[in-house]
């Protein structure tokens, strides 16, 4: 392979990855978490440690071991079934809709292991959040992901949000930074 | 840190730069030690209070220290928290917090109706009987069990090895109140709640079908419409480390904030409180009736167990009635305003 089609097809994952960010932000913001979960892979984890307060400034900032969300591919498919048409009556968290936005800037790309197919990503993300008449929240974080290449373009395999704050303060937190 | 004062571990001042030169002659340090909080300790909890002349804090408990010891003491090599606690703000009313989780079952037929049909919990066709004390200061507890389980020293959803362990470790009416429970629940008056239960599927197809968890759960009023819950998570330190974590997951995965429980409590505890702070609202009394019709039972299924002790099909509002009492009497001594009603204002 040619240095220059090897910086044509960096150059193409990086668009990809901008690209699924952009349109994964659409699918969450529309309550449509069901065409979500078909663009992650099979053994997703989704996980979001505790952020822990250190007085080292070069300590890690977030949990090993605790965790404010740790979801599955199977397990995220229960939010889906709540909203199912027979239960959404009664998924109260998630009915009014929450209105979110999903800001996602600042990616960065790792192609170092691209060979076998896999690609990381680091980003920034920023979600507001409005509900009923209540002020406007925000939440913000760094996500870490990780996806499979495949024919059908990228697949989300894992993702960690570290989160800013150390205690929610969105009117819940079922939903995926 | 701020002026550089240093204190010795009891608390005494004993550095002060510039002593000399900035402050009086005659300044006394002993005037001027940190604050004292008198501790104690409760089978591995750890209790602080500001009032050095209250209770201790085995008259404080009373006749909890029964039911406390209970869910605390049954494990010989103690219990560990999981991971750091979660904290989330809640826009309710401190006393909603603590009454939906660590009280109410009424509402989960109801409120919870989504995962209820979605099978995570209480897939059981078992007619459960809930055995609620209404103890001593405001504290209570309640146990849903299953009575025809064949084995009165069962821990569903325990690793079997340690169930030899926990009864052996309480007294024979202690083991029987916290085995072969559905659901265990109930609040340390004014702010401290716990759970012990089973989840029957959090999303994990590779898990067994029943994992147990416990969690302790403090609600911090921080404004009369504002309180943050802080969450532990509890397991028995001598558990496998692959059950550790399937019970962990459970518990985020329902009455965590992000769990398929929590969101919909904190949702209506919001709406309750807000609701409630409105000045028609305000003219009537919130109503705690169930469970009105109830008589204390003597005894249960032969035994005498602590505290006024409730039987019924569910656990109905007499804890709720025992924590606004107290709260009342509290609220009414310490000469703030009295207001009409059991928990009818929204302080």
């Amino acid at each position: 392979m040619t240095a220059s089609s090897n910086a044509r097809e960096d150059r193409a994952i990086r668009i990809a990855v901008e690209e699924f960010y952009a349109a994964e932000a659409e699918l969450l913001d529309s309550q449509n978490l069901n065409a979500w979960l078909a663009s992650v892979d099979d053994d997703f984890i989704y996980e979001v440690p505790v952020p822990v307060t250190r007085d080292d400034p070069r300590a890690p900032q977030h949990s090993t071991t605790g965790f404010l969300s740790r979801e599955t591919r199977d397990s995220i498919d229960l939010w889906v079934s709540r909203l199912s048409p027979a239960l959404v009556d009664a998924a109260y968290a998630e009915n009014p809709p929450v209105r979110t936005r999903h800001f996602v800037t600042n990616a960065r790309v790792s192609l170092n292991d691209s060979n076998d197919g896999e690609v990381t990503a680091k980003s920034n993300v920023l979600l507001t959040w409005g509900k009923w008449n209540a002020e406007m929240r925000f939440t913000a974080g760094e996500r870490h992901d990780s996806f499979r290449v495949t024919n059908d373009g990228l697949r989300l395999r894992r993702r960690r949000v570290l989160l800013d704050t150390n205690v929610v303060r969105l009117g819940h937190f079922r939903i995926i930074l | 840190m701020y002026h550089g004062w240093t204190y010795d571990t009891d608390g005494r001042l004993r550095g002060v730069p510039g002593l000399r030169q900035w402050y009086q002659p005659d300044f006394d340090r002993a005037q001027h030690s940190l604050r004292s909080a008198r501790v104690e300790v409760f089978h591995d909890l750890v209790f602080a209070t500001w009032q050095l002349d209250g209770p201790s804090l085995t008259d404080y408990l009373g006749d909890f220290a029964f039911y406390l010891e209970a869910l605390m003491a049954r494990s010989t090599a103690g219990w560990e928290v999981v991971g750091e606690p979660l904290r989330w703000v809640s826009q309710t009313n401190w006393k909603i917090s603590v009454e939906n989780f660590g009280m109410d079952s009424l509402h989960l037929g109801t409120l919870h109706e989504n995962p209820g049909r979605l099978g995570i919990f209480g897939g059981t066709d078992q007619e459960p009987l809930a055995i609620t004390s209404v103890c001593q200061n405001g504290h209570g507890i309640e146990a849903t069990k299953f009575m025809d389980s064949g084995d009165d020293r069962a821990f569903p959803g325990y690793p079997e090895e340690l169930w030899e362990d926990f009864v052996a470790n309480l007294s024979d009416d202690q083991a029987w109140f916290v085995a072969n429970n559905l659901v265990c629940k109930g609040n340390i008056f004014p702010n401290l709640s716990f759970i012990d239960l089973f989840h029957d599927y959090t999303g994990d197809p590779s898990t067994p079908p029943a994992v147990a968890a416990k969690m302790l759960r403090l609600v911090r009023p921080t404004g009369p419409l504002s309180s943050e819950v802080w969450m532990w998570i509890l397991v028995p330190r001598d558990a496998p480390e692959q059950w550790k974590r399937w019970s962990q997951e459970s518990l985020v995965r329902t009455l965590g904030v992000s769990g398929t429980f929590e969101p919909d409590d904190l949702e209506n505890t919001a709406a309750i409180s807000s609701a409630n702070s409105g000045s028609v609202a305000q003219r009537w009394n919130m109503l705690f009736l169930a469970g009105e019709h109830l008589k204390p039972s003597a005894t249960v299924e032969g035994r005498q167990l602590p505290g006024e002790v409730f039987v019924c099909s569910a656990n109905t509002e007499s804890m709720q009635r025992g924590f606004y009492r107290e709260w009342r009497t509290r609220m009414s001594s310490a000469a703030t305003p009295d207001r009409a009603g059991v928990g009818g204002d929204a302080s």
